[in-house]
């Protein structure tokens, strides 16, 4: 193995790759948050309140379904490219996001909300001036969750024909070419470990303001 | 000003309903206190007065206007709530935490800071050093004083209190519970107050509501719940120790003497001896220069100082002194602390407004019980 092969792997591909990674990794969570939050959301309203255990066990279990499952069972429907994987990705990314969102409204303190009630809050008010801002720093963590989830995850994008930095660890699998795992490997590492400060930076922030 | 007529709740799957047929009305100004054993139905019935809770069967009328006709939202925000355990947002200052309800109701921004910083003061928290504050840096007291502050941000005529008091220790508590009736006097709210503390009710009742699983045993002045208890279950409930809770009751304005003979410290033994040479004479007060009651003077005490000592050996100077605002019990407590018959009452102004002693408490409860009557007049004779 060469250490200076390996430089040359990661200067000739790395930005285009990490581009194309990111690029699946984002699109991917932006399509997670906006679909996670009205759902768990709605699972914290009436009546799906009643089944909320039910739920949230689910969103647990469903989190359990390999990566590799996911994409596979979506192949046959979408075929290959971009798009198919930037769905799989999304209702991968979606379930810890829901799944914090519910679990942080669930979490809240009755007191709080049955004093916000009794002051004359509209629904829509408690909503959002008390149960969201609340539930922030959970739902940032569980975006935090699903970020580093996508960012693996979508390494395997590449065998659907999506590209990113799946392609160097599968080309170098194929080629029984460590560089080429390891250039993939570290660059993702490398992604998620920024990401995940950088959210975990922001959820910090976000504990302070809301008094955490 | 609140009207309840026959109310009854009924929680899906329970046997018997958790309030049954209740009617009361509660004056305007009023505060009425809701207690009775754990379960018996006083949140229960607390939260049917603001719709957190809907009545199963019966009517509420607040202000003459039935409840369950008007937008909950609406009503809710005519009457302050204050809960146990606060329920301040976590996430709101102080200030934003007092502002929500005028802010609700679209008060301008000058008009609601003028009245958080008013409420503020008014529950004794400095507003510069408070309002920023987040709830989680407040102490258990400063919580349910930013609690009941919030709840009459809009200057609501009807109060609901569920156990307001109920989660700070006892002496943070009876300041509260003292601080809240002085300020009481002067916004004259109509209060529905909810304990599970009989001693809380007593003190904080202008009427008392006594419940037992969901039915209203007596409604009446705590004077009478203590003095003439409907049945067993209040005889019980009140205690063994009913006229130790009188004293709880009575302000020691009942029991104080106004009128007293007072000398200055610096008066001629002539002045002392022609007024103790009166039989039924053994004790005179003591007044410094500035006409401030310091102390009092008893006969054998003086007798026994040689008159070359000078007389004001003998005086024995008042450790503390009361305010008409403390109960009989403040004035023995006090008593027994510092080892003295005798406590003088001040006013505001420290000014002197009359003298209470161990003697007349005691024959006064034990004359109120003989005689069940309250008012009684007191003569200036054997006063310490
Ligand atoms: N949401 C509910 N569902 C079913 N039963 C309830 C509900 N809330 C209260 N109860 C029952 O109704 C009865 C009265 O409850 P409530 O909370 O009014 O009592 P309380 O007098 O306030 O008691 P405590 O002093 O313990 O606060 C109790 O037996 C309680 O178990
Ligand atoms: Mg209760």
């Amino acid at each position: 193995m060469g250490v200076e092969r390996l430089f040359v792997i990661i200067q000739e591909q790395g930005i285009s790759l990490i581009q194309r990674h990111l690029y699946l990794v984002f699109v991917s969570l932006f399509f997670a948050i906006i679909i996670a939050l009205p759902i768990g959301i709605l699972v914290t309203r009436p009546p799906f309140n009643r089944k909320i255990n039910q739920i949230l066990s689910f969103l647990n279990t469903a989190q359990g379904v390999p990566s590799l499952a996911v994409v596979a069972i979506f192949l046959p429907l979408m075929g290959v490219g971009v798009r198919p994987a930037i769905f799989a990705l999304s209702i991968y990314a979606l379930l810890p996001i829901a799944r914090n969102t519910v679990a942080a409204i669930k979490g809240l303190d009755p007191d709080v909300l049955e004093a916000a009630k009794g002051m004359g809050l509209s629904k829509k008010e408690v909503l959002l001036k008390v149960e969201l801002p609340l539930a922030t720093p959970i739902i940032v963590a569980g975006i935090q969750t699903a970020t580093i989830f996508t960012v693996g995850t979508a390494t395997i994008a590449h065998l659907i024909g999506a590209g990113g930095l799946g392609r160097l660890i599968f080309t170098g699998i194929a080629m029984n070419s460590p560089e080429f795992i390891l250039a993939g490997s570290l660059m993702a590492a490398a992604i998620a470990i920024t990401l995940d400060q950088l959210l975990g930076l922001f959820q910090r922030r976000v504990k302070r303001k809301f008094g955490g | 000003m609140i009207k309840i007529e026959e109310v009854t709740k009924k929680y899906p799957g329970m046997e018997r309903p958790a309030v049954d047929k209740l009617s009361l009305n509660i004056e305007e100004g009023e505060i009425c206190v809701f207690v009775g054993p754990s379960g018996c139905g006083k949140t229960t019935t607390l939260k049917m007065i603001n719709l957190i809770i809907e009545p199963s069967g019966g009517k509420i009328f607040v202000n003459g206007e039935n409840i369950l006709e008007q937008n909950a939202n609406e009503l809710r925000k005519k009457i302050g709530y204050v809960i146990q355990k606060t329920g301040l947002f976590p996430h709101y200052s102080v200030f934003d935490n007092i502002a929500v309800v005028p802010n609700l109701l679209g008060w301008e921004e000058e008009r609601v800071e003028k009245r958080v910083v008013e409420l503020l003061k008014m529950m004794n928290l400095d507003p510069d050093e408070n309002r920023n504050k987040f709830p989680k840096a407040l102490s258990g007291g400063q919580s349910q004083r930013v609690g009941v502050a919030r709840a009459m941000a809009a200057d609501p005529p009807v109060m609901l209190m569920d156990e307001p008091f109920g989660a700070v220790d006892p002496i943070t508590r009876n300041q509260l519970q003292n601080e809240f009736l002085k300020l009481q006097q002067k916004v004259k709210k109509t209060i529905c107050f909810v304990t599970h503390d009989i001693d809380e009710a007593i003190k904080m009742g202008d009427k008392i509501a006594i419940l037992d699983q969901g039915k209203l045993v007596q409604y009446d002045t705590p004077e009478n719940i203590l003095f003439n208890p409907a049945n067993e279950f209040v005889e019980e409930f009140v205690g063994s120790d009913r006229s130790l809770k009188v004293l709880n009751l009575l302000r020691v304005t009942t029991v104080m003497r106004k009128n007293i003979k007072r000398i200055k410290e610096k008066a001629g033994i002539d002045e002392i001896n022609k007024y103790f040479s009166h039989p039924e004479k053994n004790r005179i007060l003591i007044e410094n220069d500035e006409n401030h009651v310091v102390g009092y003077l008893a006969k054998e005490e003086y007798h026994k100082i040689s008159t070359a000592k000078g007389w004001n050996k003998a005086i024995r100077i008042f450790p503390t002194s009361l305010n008409k605002h403390n109960t009989l019990k403040d004035a023995m407590s006090d008593m027994l602390q510092h080892n003295i018959a005798a406590l003088p009452v001040m006013d505001e102004e420290d000014k002197f407004m009359g003298i209470v002693s161990f003697r007349d408490i005691q024959s006064y409860i034990g004359e109120a019980y003989e005689e069940n009557e309250n008012e009684k007049e007191l003569d200036e004779n054997e006063v310490l």
